[in-house]
């Protein structure tokens, strides 16, 4: 008897569509999504960081020079974080409307027992970090900068300058580290939520994936937010305009 | 000592009701939460007021049939089931609202009572061995590590009230369905099926209205089992694993 | 004159082959027919729900009914200490036969020797099944299944679940019902109230219900009836039991011709939270185990009762206990110690609130252990009486009383677990057979599930293999008549409207049990609480008053009528105790006792289960008598001094 005549039961909807729209399973890719964005948190500080090579900031421009050099990928790995921004927002609309309709009818007296600040200011916090990506995605690698179109000795876009004297703007560095915040308040719940969802909390380990999580976002935060407060407060410097290749284009005549 | 109650009353079937204002005078403070509800009912019924209607049996903890929300918290402050709480918890002249579990799956039946047959109706999904009464092996043929057993007990003490997914903001019920699958899970006796069982007691949890776990943790706060949350990350693993297979299985 | 001579049907053979003759005899249903039986069980306890899941499994329709909101709350759940069974895994000496003498020595020798048997032989098979399904007992490092030691007992021989091995065991039995429920073949009505039995030609063969929810009533018919709805120990309105137990199911089928055994015989546990007020509404077990460190006195003045306890010098107590028992002292059994409460209360020198309360005093036990080792053995007890009483026992002693918790008595059955109804079956807390006069710890657990699970599913063939195809329509004048009487019963209650509550009569017949049908009973007390209830069942129907329709969720008239069957159940018991002139186990007469206060057993006149007739509303019902005969037993007196 062949192996395909064995009778598997009923046909089922495919089990990795069932599992997809499935409460746990969505909650997979809502984990899976921001797990993925997390990392990209983690590259982009990484990136960031490097501002704090070089007299002015040309670790950054190095940087950038080699993001830049190969498009097609660049534009792939831009499309594919949207992608990932897409289904962990998407996613996570769809459950919160799920629940919504779990809970139709809401106590007379709220009481609050163990959830965190975190979990119940998370949809918030989202929102807040989502309309900050834009203006951060339009302002410095849109171009909208008034700083876009500096270089640097050895003839780079001069992407530490743009940041640094951006953040010279209290608007642009308030705005900015306002987001850190939510950021940071986003990803206190976020990074021990993926161990969660995934499955990898146990017992025993909880209290360590609940403090290691705290520690690592507001450790992300810290780290961003010593960009803004470097450039506000003079330790990284810009370029002097008078030592630019191209006089035309300074600092100085743009502010 | 009294107290200053907002009861919340609702006639059967569809009506929406709303709180009812009592005043609880001289209640000993020895009394538990459900008998301070008897005295009121006893003062209402001969004042010839119907009786608060609430679900209560045991009255030791147990049998899971409390349900009532106590200033927003189910199953009232402290650990435990609100017929475990007594009334010196309070302080004399508190006003203590009083509602029924909120859960959109577990519709008011009338008053404070609720049905909360979707449990029953998740755990007939799969929350069983599958086994023949008649000549099971000898008990101690297959060895349990002791650590298991106590792990699978810790799941298994869940006493089916409804609290976790009445405290979830999301009304989720994931606390109550991991706690079965764990419990059953670990133990070898549950594990040929814990695929299959996974599989359809978190489909039957989620065509029943129930909500999707956030992460919130209040289920555990309130739970009067003290069943852990690591139960949902284990069964958000084991679903995951099972669906994989499924699949695997499916296209083999 | 008698009308009924009772057959206990016990198979023949020596006592240790019985079952297996009775196996090897019973007539048998073939898998293709059983779907043509329908089955009804009312109950969803450790009993009944066991024996809904098998029937469900071996193919039989069967109707499930249970008041709870979910089968799985049935008040099983609520035992603590755990499940004896004969498996000697501790190798110290236990068998089937120990397990055997054990329960039938435990009972007083007033059960059925044969039934006990058994029961002990099946016990070892209800580990098994239950580790199939998944009960988590608790267990020893290597992986084997760890045992604790019970009252009555020479030998460990108790599985247990932490302190919720009732509770484990009911999931169990809720997982494998709920199996079936999915499956198809049982159909659970929770809150569902039965409210009458169907008699057809003589044989039971379908119940009236009522819809808690919607207040309808309704008639379901099948081809036998099984009644698993646990004890009436709320007749005495404070008991361990939970607030829903009842009497109705059974007392309904009582007025319906099926008999009443040994009603009298209740057990009352020691170790009880007192009563604290009127507004109490049941009260709290503390586990025995408690005894094992705790020493019982009050003071030996009735001026120091109102005293600190610091206030009252050590040569001032009475640890009344080790006094009247030095060999057993603390650890006395369960009636004795319960009785000797009693009387040092009655005496006027009980401690607490109304003075009904003794002190069980861990200080010696801290001294001696430290206060660690008491927190490590006791820890949650003394939390949950922290949490009860407002008191913390490592400073001051704990108060308990004795508190109505388990009854013995119940319908009578045969070897089959056959009431002399053709067609009913009664199983678990709800029949008499098993315990005798009073009941060993921990074997409450392994009688419901033997029942369930190994002996019903066996038994009732014999009688469903001749009756295939005569399961009655539910349009019979038999089911339209009860329906309408459980109607009318109904609206008679609701058109009372008088000025009494329920629970304040409720309240009144459990003072008047507690008083003269309790721990200690007379000739003089009995007779005058027999008038009484007469007075009581008057003024219950002309002045309780139930508010409320009868079309909806209604708790006072659920409650209304299950009190209605304890006033009548009530002097049933207290009839029982008045013919019955001796005293065993959890029944005492004070007439009959031995100069040192010990319990006086008749074996020449009082060898017999009293079985009961009912014979009409306030007429004396009528006593049949099933002589004991035992083959394997000698008879002895208890002593434990």
């Amino acid at each position: 008897m062949s192996v395909a005549s064995v009778y598997k039961g009923p046909r089922q909807a495919n089990p990795l569509w069932a599992f997809a729209v499935s409460s746990i399973g969505r909650k997979w890719i809502v984990g899976i999504s921001g797990g993925l964005l997390i990392l990209f948190v983690l590259a982009h500080l990484a990136g960031n960081l490097t501002i704090y090579v070089g007299p002015f900031g040309e670790g950054i421009n190095v940087y950038a020079q080699a993001l830049h050099a190969n498009p097609v990928l660049l534009w792939l790995a831009r499309a594919g974080l949207l992608a990932v921004f897409l289904v962990h927002i998407g996613t996570t609309m769809s459950l919160i409307i799920a629940n919504r309709r779990a809970r139709p009818q809401r106590y007379a007296v709220k009481a609050r027992l163990q959830s965190t600040i975190y979990v119940r200011t998370m949809a918030l916090s989202g929102l807040v970090v989502l309309s900050f990506l834009i203006f951060h995605v339009l302002q410095f690698a849109g171009g909208l900068s008034p700083y876009s179109h500096l270089y640097d000795l050895e003839g780079r876009h001069d992407v530490a300058a743009m940041i640094i004297l951006s953040f010279h703007n209290p608007l642009v560095s308030g705005f900015y580290l306002l987001s850190l915040v939510l950021l940071g308040m986003h990803l206190s719940h976020g990074i021990s939520s993926v161990f969660q969802t995934f499955g990898l909390n146990g017992r025993k380990s909880s209290g360590l994936i609940k403090h290691g999580g705290l520690l690592v976002a507001w450790a992300l935060m810290i780290g961003f937010a010593s960009i803004p407060v470097a450039s506000v407060t003079g330790f990284l410097k810009v370029l002097p305009d008078e030592r630019r290749p191209d006089r035309k284009l300074t600092a100085s005549s743009n502010s | 000592m009294n107290f200053h109650l907002k009861i919340w009353r609702q006639a059967e079937g569809k009506g929406r009701g709303g709180f009812q204002d009592v005043d609880a005078r001289d209640i000993p403070s020895e009394a538990s939460f459900l008998e301070m509800l008897d005295i009121v009912n006893d003062r209402l019924s001969e004042g010839g007021d119907e009786p608060v209607a609430f679900d209560h049996d045991c009255r030791e903890g147990i049998c899971g049939s409390c349900s009532l929300t106590i200033n927003g918290v189910p199953q009232g402050p402290g650990r435990g089931t609100a017929c475990q709480l007594y009334m010196r918890k309070f302080s004399d002249g508190d006003t203590i609202y009083i509602e029924p579990f909120r859960v959109g799956a577990f519709p008011v039946i009338k008053d404070l009572v609720i049905n909360r047959s979707a449990f029953d109706r998740v755990i007939a999904a799969g929350g069983y061995i599958s086994e023949r009464c008649g000549n099971a092996q000898d008990a101690n043929d297959t060895p349990i590590p002791k650590t298991v057993a106590d792990y699978a007990m810790d799941a298994a003490a869940c006493i089916g009230c409804g609290a976790c997914a009445a405290a979830c903001p999301n009304g989720s019920a994931m606390l109550f369905v991991s706690a079965k699958i764990g419990h059953l899970g670990l133990l070898p006796q549950g594990k040929p099926e814990a695929n299959r069982r996974v599989r359809r007691m978190v489909a039957k949890m989620d065509a029943e209205g129930f909500g999707n776990c956030s992460n919130y943790y209040e289920c555990e706060a309130v739970c009067p089992a003290g069943v852990p949350a690591a139960f949902i990350a284990k069964m958000n693993r084991d679903y995951a694993l099972a669906s994989v297979r499924n699949a695997v299985e499916a296209t083999a | 004159m008698s009308t009924i001579t009772l057959d206990p049907k016990i198979p023949s053979g020596p006592l240790a082959d019985k079952w297996a003759n009775f196996k090897a005899a019973s007539k048998l249903v073939s898998p293709g027919n059983k779907r043509r039986y329908e089955l009804i069980v009312v109950g969803t306890g450790l009993s009944g729900g066991s024996a809904a899941a098998v029937f469900g499994e071996q193919g039989y329709n069967v109707k499930c009914f249970c008041y709870q909101d979910s089968p799985r709350r049935a008040h099983s759940i609520a035992a603590q200490g755990g499940i004896n069974a004969a498996k000697n895994y501790q190798n110290d000496g236990d068998s089937v036969d120990r397990l055997f003498m054990d329960t039938i020595k435990g009972g007083d020798f007033r059960s059925r020797e044969s039934n006990v048997y058994r029961l002990a032989q099946v016990s070892t098979h209800i580990i098994d099944q239950c580790v199939a399904q998944g009960v988590p007992f608790a267990r020893e490092y290597g992986g084997m299944l760890a045992n604790r030691s019970f009252g009555g007992a020479q030998v460990s021989r108790t599985f247990y679940a932490r302190g919720q091995t009732g509770q484990q065991l009911l999931l169990g039995v809720y997982s494998e019902l709920s199996h079936q429920i999915s499956a198809g073949t049982v159909k659970m009505n929770p809150r569902h109230e039965m409210l009458d039995l169907v008699i057809v030609d003589g044989q039971a063969k379908g119940i009236i219900t009522r819809n808690m929810v919607t207040g309808e009533i309704e008639a379901h018919a099948a081809d036998a009836v099984i009644l698993a709805s646990g004890g009436y120990g709320n007749a005495f309105f404070l008991s361990t039991n939970a607030m829903g137990c009842n009497v109705t199911a059974t007392y309904r089928a009582y007025r319906r011709g099926a008999l009443f055994a040994n009603p009298c015989f209740t057990q009352i546990h020691p170790t009880c939270i007192p009563v604290s007020g009127e507004y109490q509404s049941k009260l709290t077990l503390m586990s025995e185990s408690l005894r094992n460190d705790g020493r019982i006195w009050v003071p030996k003045r009735k001026e120091d009762c109102g005293k600190k306890v610091a206030d009252i010098p050590e040569d001032d107590r009475d640890y009344f206990l080790e006094r009247k028992y030095p060999s057993y002292g603390n650890l006395a059994p369960r009636d004795i110690s319960s009785r000797s409460a009693k009387e040092v209360c009655d005496e006027g020198r009980g401690v607490g609130p109304g003075g009904l309360g003794v002190y069980m005093d861990f200080a010696d036990a801290i001294k001696r252990l430290g206060e660690s080792t008491i927190r490590e053995r006791y820890g949650n007890l003394f939390e949950m009486y922290k949490n009860i009483t407002g008191e913390n026992a490592y400073e001051t002693p704990m108060r308990i009383y004795p508190a109505v918790h388990y009854t013995m008595g119940g319908l009578w059955v045969d070897y089959e677990l056959q009431s002399n109804v053709p067609g009913l079956f009664v199983i678990g807390e709800a029949n008499f057979s098993d315990h005798g006069a009073n009941r060993l710890g921990a074997s409450a657990l392994m009688q419901g599930l033997a029942d369930g699970y190994f002996v019903l599913p066996y038994t009732i063939g014999n009688y469903l293999a001749p009756v295939r195809g005569t399961c009655p329509d539910v349009n019979r004048p038999e089911f339209k008549q009860a329906v309408e009487e459980v109607k009318e019963r109904v609206n008679r209650l609701l058109s009372i409207k008088g000025t009494r509550t329920v629970d304040s009569f409720h309240k009144e017949i459990g003072k008047l049990l507690w008083d003269e049908c309790g721990m200690a009973r007379s000739k003089e007390g009995l007779e005058m609480a027999i008038k009484k209830f007469d007075q009581i069942r008057e003024e219950f129907w002309s002045n309780v008053c139930v508010l409320g329709d009868g079309d909806e969720l209604n708790a006072s008239l659920e409650k209304a009528g299950r009190v209605a069957d304890f006033i009548e159940f009530g002097q049933l018991m207290c009839e029982d105790a008045l013919d019955r002139n001796e005293s065993c186990g959890g029944h005492f007469r004070v007439e009959y006792q031995t100069l040192e206060g010990e319990a006086l057993r008749n074996d020449d006149d009082y060898f017999y289960v009293s079985a009961w007739k009912y014979t009409g509303e306030g007429n004396k019902p009528e006593l049949i008598k099933e002589p004991l005969q035992y083959e394997g037993v000698k008879l002895a007196t208890r002593s434990y001094k």
